[in-house]
């Protein structure tokens, strides 16, 4: 077969095992989220050691891909804090929301059809930088309000990823000011104040994709970091440490892999693919072992088609298609 | 902290935070804070290149201050990267551009060295060259022996003389030398036999000392026509040196933004208030307070109340901007801005004309309007601009396009058009849009507008319509109507800004708030007003229109502007070698000029036109009209073509002289030659001198007769030379032993007798020098003007050659005046007649030429005069009249131009000299006559048949033509 079995769905109504193929079991390419394979530029690693200095949250920008997220991990990973708490920030996020979040209506539930009483505190749930602070207490104190998982850790630093702040409505980092300064905040709904024990004072990394300017008072409350895209020696080295590619894909295929690459990053695309797209692309490759200056017979095509993991819409893969054609 | 923030009062990375300031950061105290907290952490513990990237989170905020800070941290840090050696910190590109600066600081060094070098090593040369030659001094002793007997060896003799005064170290302090000589030179003087020359034999110095001497002295000379020949050979190369400077090829005029904002009303607070106002989100949020209430309202039942989630509003703004010097466009960014700083959210994109395509503040980077679209959909659109681009234009209706808009909710257009002129455009984009005007009224009115969801009503703001103003071609009456339609002080504004070459809003603005303006100018309505004028968006001015708005300025206003003006192009100059330079230099100088209107200032305009390509100048035409109102010093000629070209080609210097100064360097060097060699050796340069001239020139030299003493010599005139006893003239004037010697007798007694002064006899020999060249014996009693001799010393037997010379001379002195014969037409022809029609009148001087008027029509051909490109790119038109002068035969032998356009004069006098007259008959006889001529310049008719008869029927003449062909 000239896809070499990698075409499990031909959408033509035969099945796989009239094929005489079965669906294999997915294999997790783990290594891409290893936070040992991380490598941070120089700009970052003193951005990093700067915010843990001034105790000032960091916020990372870069384009989409460039590790911004993996920033945390690998930041929790080198200091031997537990896994980074995550909180994924919505177009409708509240300054709250970053703290903790009351079931009003569970609550409400509760009081109306339960015979026991309700206590406010069970249906308060504490997020990520909520956690964070309640960590850095003593456990003695913390206790009672973390989840089961996390009992007994504390004291501990801790580190929060606040993804895609840009996301937030204007008002998120303003309200938040005050909160992420001092490390304290308070449940309204119970009226209990918690506040950071300032030896334990959790790293804060916030992202963005830079599509909004944030205020200038909430930058000027931070450090700043832009991954900038990384040139090719260090494209190669990020490669390598990630990928441990097998002995079958030479190191001269990945030389050609990485010029295919940055000439497709010279295209004028919607959107330029990033080191994530190159590491999931090169493990197709790798698979595959398709060389893409050496193309066997019908690798063109399979070729084009992992042009879909390099752009993210069919304009774009058009493009790629159409301007690296003569290449081959 | 462990770390002190101060080293001897002053901050630590004080300096550093001051220049990041300079390059645009905003540094507070949060920064100095965590500067020092940083500091007190890492004590010293990194070398400086980590402090690049340790420090650049804490300024920098975004990804373009990250690579601003990079760049200023690196260019701060570079004066330290010599000294630092390898621990260089900047990048790899950084590094090689300060390799490239390097090496040009190295060469243009070493091009400066050769310049210093060189004139010196010449120098140098020279006095080698003479120690070189210069007799052996072991020679001197037997020739002072053997004086006596080899005085009258013709050449040589002086120079050992000249030998052993120089030798001795003190001559006048000792008398005793000086009197033995002379008695020595006084009894060879009666012993004119020849003698046996010294016993040793000539040396290569003394066989060929003439030709040394000769060459010593004419090697600057030689050098320097070398030196231009290789030049002009290498004009190309220097011109492609001009090529290759930098970028930027503009250079904006520097000017901060006024003070006084626009925007700090109380006006202007409100509609910021109103923009900030909290706008109903799409989302619902569950109102707990109001559901409890609800619930026990209705005893415990449950009953949920959500209430709308509110968000601050967010704006996208696009502005229609025509060009980088577009008023109207900064004018809404300026708007925008301040809204900003406000507190209200903007985003902002700029479009040339067609919004579909916006492009970003930076102008890079290029963002469809759909992209937008995606983006930026739960934003309120603002569109700054007339909206022209987005109706049909046929029909006048919206474009289908357009519909693209209807993805915004709130979306309106705010035009700059005053609400009194609106009308059909205007109506159809309210369909669409929220049009309102773009003023401070129209922002607090747009607020209501899109919370009411009213549909905006244009007959409210189209009331008092004062109706449109009409289309004026003449600027004249354009410019009256501009008086009454701006007012006074919003005209007095317009006027100003007609000062400057380019409009430019800072520039705008600053201008109207000089203290020689009327107060209170810088307000939104007179702004309006001003912007709304066509000329603001494109930034440029109509010549016409500018020049006239000029002259409407009072005079001291002009030069309060004029000097302001000065004041901010020196502050902030163009870097040299840009392209940007030269067009900076022109308008630093221009203004300086009519500021001051001095000569001085004139000259440096001047100077720097010259430099300046020409269609660059000519496209200033109020310059070009202000330079030629200008007075016009009688000394202003101007250079054949092709001559300038070759001797000055656009003024490029060479060992830091232009051409002028190089020559007279030249003449200076080769006179000190010649004084240097004179020194040396007194009597015998000129005479070595006039045997080698002998020998070149092919005409025979007059010598002069010895036997007569010119009377000169014996007159008490002061400028004559010393009496007979002068020994230079004494040696000048004969080369043959025997007169030697019969001259030597006087010279001898000179400084016995008469002169004190030693220092005397040096004065004769300018002035005399020339005399074997021209003079023959009657010359005398005056001056070495060469052509003045030439005039008397006609008829004497060595008078045609003499005369050669003379004439030739003459024809180049600037004694030659219109009107005066010329002399040489007559000796340049071979034969005796034509020396004969020009000799018998001795008077022509005094015949003075007739006037006769106009003489167009006595022309018998008058050539069309060219028309130069340049004038055409200048559109210069008009009469020239030429005053031209004819001779007997109606040959024109003088033009001048005496009116006209300075660009057509040239050509008209040129014209002239080419036009052929019948001899003009006074009296009987043909008559040396002055008239005019005149040429009409017209602007060509579109019609080649009929050339300059549609465009101005009223003029005679065609054009291009000489207006009196047909009288």
């Amino acid at each position: 077969m000239s896809d070499n079995g990698f075409r499990l769905y031909v959408g033509e109504g035969s099945t796989v095992a009239q094929r005489g193929l079965r669906l294999p079991l997915f294999e997790k390419a783990t290594e891409l989220n290893d936070p040992a394979g991380y490598l941070a530029d120089e700009g970052l690693r003193d951005a990093v050691n700067v915010a843990l200095m001034l105790g000032q949250p960091l916020l990372v920008t870069g384009e989409p891909g460039t590790g911004k997220t993996q920033l945390a991990t690998s930041i929790a990973y080198e200091l031997g804090a537990p896994a980074p708490l995550t909180f994924h920030t919505k177009t409708t996020s509240a300054a709250r929301d970053l703290f903790y979040h009351y079931d009003a209506l569970g609550h409400f539930h509760d009081a109306q059809f339960r015979k026991e009483e309700a206590v406010v505190e069970n249906y308060v749930t504490y997020e990520a930088l909520g956690l964070a602070i309640l960590l850095s207490m003593d456990a003695k104190d913390a206790d009672p309000f973390l989840p089961e998982s996390l009992r007994g850790a504390g004291p501990v630093r801790s580190v929060v990823l606040i993804d895609e702040v840009d996301k937030a409505p204007r008002d998120l980092p303003n309200d938040v000011l005050n909160e992420i300064d001092n490390m304290s905040f308070t449940v309204k709904e119970t009226g209990r104040t918690f506040s950071a024990d300032q030896g334990y004072r959790p790293i804060v990394i916030l992202t963005s994709n830079s599509e909004k300017n944030l205020p200038d008072a909430f930058l000027r409350r931070c450090v700043f970091y832009h991954i900038a895209f990384p040139d090719r020696g260090r494209l190669k080295e990020i490669v390598q440490r990630r990928l441990r590619l097998g002995s079958e894909f030479t190191p001269q295929m990945l030389d050609h892999a990485l010029t295919h690459f940055e000439k497709i990053r010279d295209l004028t695309l919607k959107k330029k693919p990033a080191t994530a797209e190159l590491l999931a692309w090169l493990r197709v490759l790798e698979k595959r072992q398709i060389d893409v200056n050496n193309l066997q017979r019908g690798e063109a095509e399979a070729l084009f088609f992992t042009y879909s993991i390099l752009s993210k819409s069919k304009e774009d893969r058009e493009m790629i298609a159409r301007n690296l054609q003569s290449d081959f | 902290m462990s770390s002190e923030p101060f080293i001897n009062d002053q901050l630590v990375f004080g300096e550093l935070l001051a220049y990041l300031r300079q390059h645009g950061f905003s540094i507070g105290l949060d920064h100095y804070l965590r500067l020092q907290q940083l500091l007190s952490k890492i004590r010293g513990h990194c070398v400086p290149r980590e402090l690049r990237t340790l420090l650049c989170p804490i300024f920098a905020t975004s990804k373009l201050q990250q690579e601003n800070f990079y760049r200023a941290f690196d260019s701060y840090f570079n004066l330290f990267q010599v000294s630092a050696g390898e621990e260089g910190f900047s990048e790899s590109s950084t590094a090689s551009a300060h390799e490239h600066s390097l090496h040009f600081k190295a060469s243009t060094s070493r091009r400066r060295w050769l310049y210093a070098v060189a004139p010196l090593g010449f120098a140098v040369l020279l006095l080698l060259a003479f120690l070189f030659f210069r007799p052996p001094p072991s020679q001197k002793s037997s020739n002072e022996s053997t004086s006596n007997a080899n005085v009258d060896a013709g050449s040589e003799s002086p120079s050992e003389i000249a030998g052993s005064e120089t030798t001795s170290p003190s001559p006048r302090v000792e008398p005793t030398e000086n009197e033995v000589r002379p008695n020595e030179v006084q009894l060879s003087t009666p012993t004119p036999a020849p003698s046996p020359t010294p016993t040793t034999g000539p040396t290569f110095y003394e066989r060929n000392r003439s030709a040394i001497q000769l060459a010593i002295i004419l090697a600057p000379l030689i050098f320097f026509l070398l030196y231009e020949w290789y030049r002009f050979v290498r004009r190309r190369l220097l011109l492609e040196r001009q090529h290759s400077r930098r970028p930027p090829f503009v250079w904006p005029v520097k000017v901060d933004a006024p003070e006084e904002g626009l925007y700090d009303s109380e006006q202007f607070l409100t509609a910021a208030r109103l923009l900030r106002r909290r706008q109903m989100d799409e989302f619902l949020r569950l109102d707990v307070e109001a559901s409890v209430t609800a619930t026990i309202e209705r005893l415990g039942f449950p009953e949920f109340r959500y209430r709308t989630d509110s968000r601050v509003p967010e704006y996208l703004i696009l502005i229609d901007r025509a060009s980088y010097k577009d008023h109207q466009a900064r004018f809404f960014e300026e708007l925008t801005k301040a809204l900003e700083r406000e507190g209200v959210f903007v985003v902002r994109y700029f479009f040339d004309g067609d919004p579909r395509v916006c492009r970003d503040e930076t102008g890079a980077g290029v963002v469809q309007l759909a992209e937008l679209e995606n983006k930026y959909a739960d934003h309120r659109l603002l569109i700054f601009g007339d909206g022209n681009n987005l109706l049909d234009q046929i029909t006048g209706r919206l474009d289908s396009w357009t519909a693209v808009f209807n993805h915004w909710q709130d979306r309106a257009l705010l035009t700059v058009a005053s609400p009194s002129q609106w009308g059909l455009r205007e109506i159809s984009l309210a369909q669409l849009f929220i049009v309102l005007p773009a003023t401070l009224n129209g922002l607090l009115a747009l607020v209501d507008y899109f919370e009411t969801t009213v549909p905006a009503d244009l007959r409210a703001w189209m009331q008092g319509s004062s109706g449109t103003s009409a289309v004026h071609d003449a600027p004249e009456e354009l410019v009256a109507e501009l008086r009454s339609t701006l007012g006074a002080e919003t005209f007095e504004w317009l006027c100003a800004c007609a000062v400057y070459t380019e409009l430019q809003w800072n520039l705008t603005l600053f201008i109207g708030s000089l203290p020689s303006m009327p107060p209170g100018l810088l307000t939104e309505a007179n702004l309006l007003k001003l912007i709304r004028l066509p000329w603001f968006r494109v930034g440029v001015m109509p010549d016409e229109v500018r020049w006239l708005l000029i002259n409407r300025l009072v005079p001291t206003q002009q030069e309060e502007i004029r000097a302001a003006l000065i004041a901010l192009l020196e502050k902030d100059p163009a870097p040299t070698e840009t392209f940007a330079n030269d067009q900076y230099r022109l308008n630093l100088s221009t203004q300086r000029w009519l500021q001051s209107r001095t000569r001085k200032r004139l000259r440096e305009l001047l100077q720097t036109i010259k430099q300046l390509p020409r269609n660059q100048v000519l496209r200033d035409l109020t310059l070009v009209r202000f330079l030629e109102g200008s007075r016009r010093s009688p000394l202003d000629f101007l250079l054949p073509d092709r001559l300038r070209k070759l001797f000055y080609h656009r003024g490029v210097s060479a060992f830091g002289m232009k051409t002028g100064a190089r020559f007279l360097f030249t003449l200076v060097l080769v006179g000190a030659a010649w004084i240097g060699i004179r020194a040396v050796s007194p009597k015998t340069t000129p005479e070595t001198l006039h045997a080698e001239l002998a020998k070149l020139t092919p005409w025979p030299i007059p010598t002069r007769d010895t036997s007569s003493p010119p009377p000169q010599d014996s007159s008490p005139t002061p400028q004559g030379p010393l009496p007979a006893g002068d020994p230079n003239i004494l040696t000048t004037s004969t080369p043959s032993p025997s007169s030697t010697a019969t001259t030597n007798a006087p010279s001898g007694a000179v400084p016995n007798a008469s002169q004190p002064s030693a220092g005397n006899s040096t004065n004769p020999r300018p002035s005399v020098s020339p005399a074997p060249l021209t003079s023959s014996g009657t010359i005398v009693g005056v001056t070495s003007v060469p052509g003045v001799v030439s005039e008397q010393t006609t008829g004497s037997p060595q008078g045609q050659n003499s005369g050669q010379v003379d004439d030739s001379k003459a024809a180049v002195t600037p004694g030659t005046e219109v009107g005066q014969p010329q002399p040489s037409a007559g000796a340049s022809r071979p034969g005796g007649e034509s020396t004969a029609t020009t000799t018998p009148d001795p008077t022509p001087t005094s015949d003075a030429p007739v006037s006769v008027g106009s003489l167009n029509s006595r022309a018998r051909s008058l050539p069309k005069p060219d028309y130069p490109s340049f004038a055409a790119a200048a559109q210069a038109y008009g009469t020239v009249i030429v005053q031209v002068i004819l001779d007997e035969t109606g040959k024109v032998t003088s033009a001048k131009a005496v009116s006209g356009h300075t660009l057509l004069r040239e050509p008209a006098v040129k014209a002239a000299f080419r036009a052929r007259f019948n001899p003009i008959i006074i009296s009987g006889k043909p008559s040396r006559v002055i008239g005019i001529i005149s040429y009409n310049f017209v602007m060509e008719s579109r019609d080649p048949q009929r050339p300059g008869i549609q465009n101005r029927p009223d003029q005679r003449p065609p054009g291009r033509q000489p207006g009196g062909r047909n009288p």
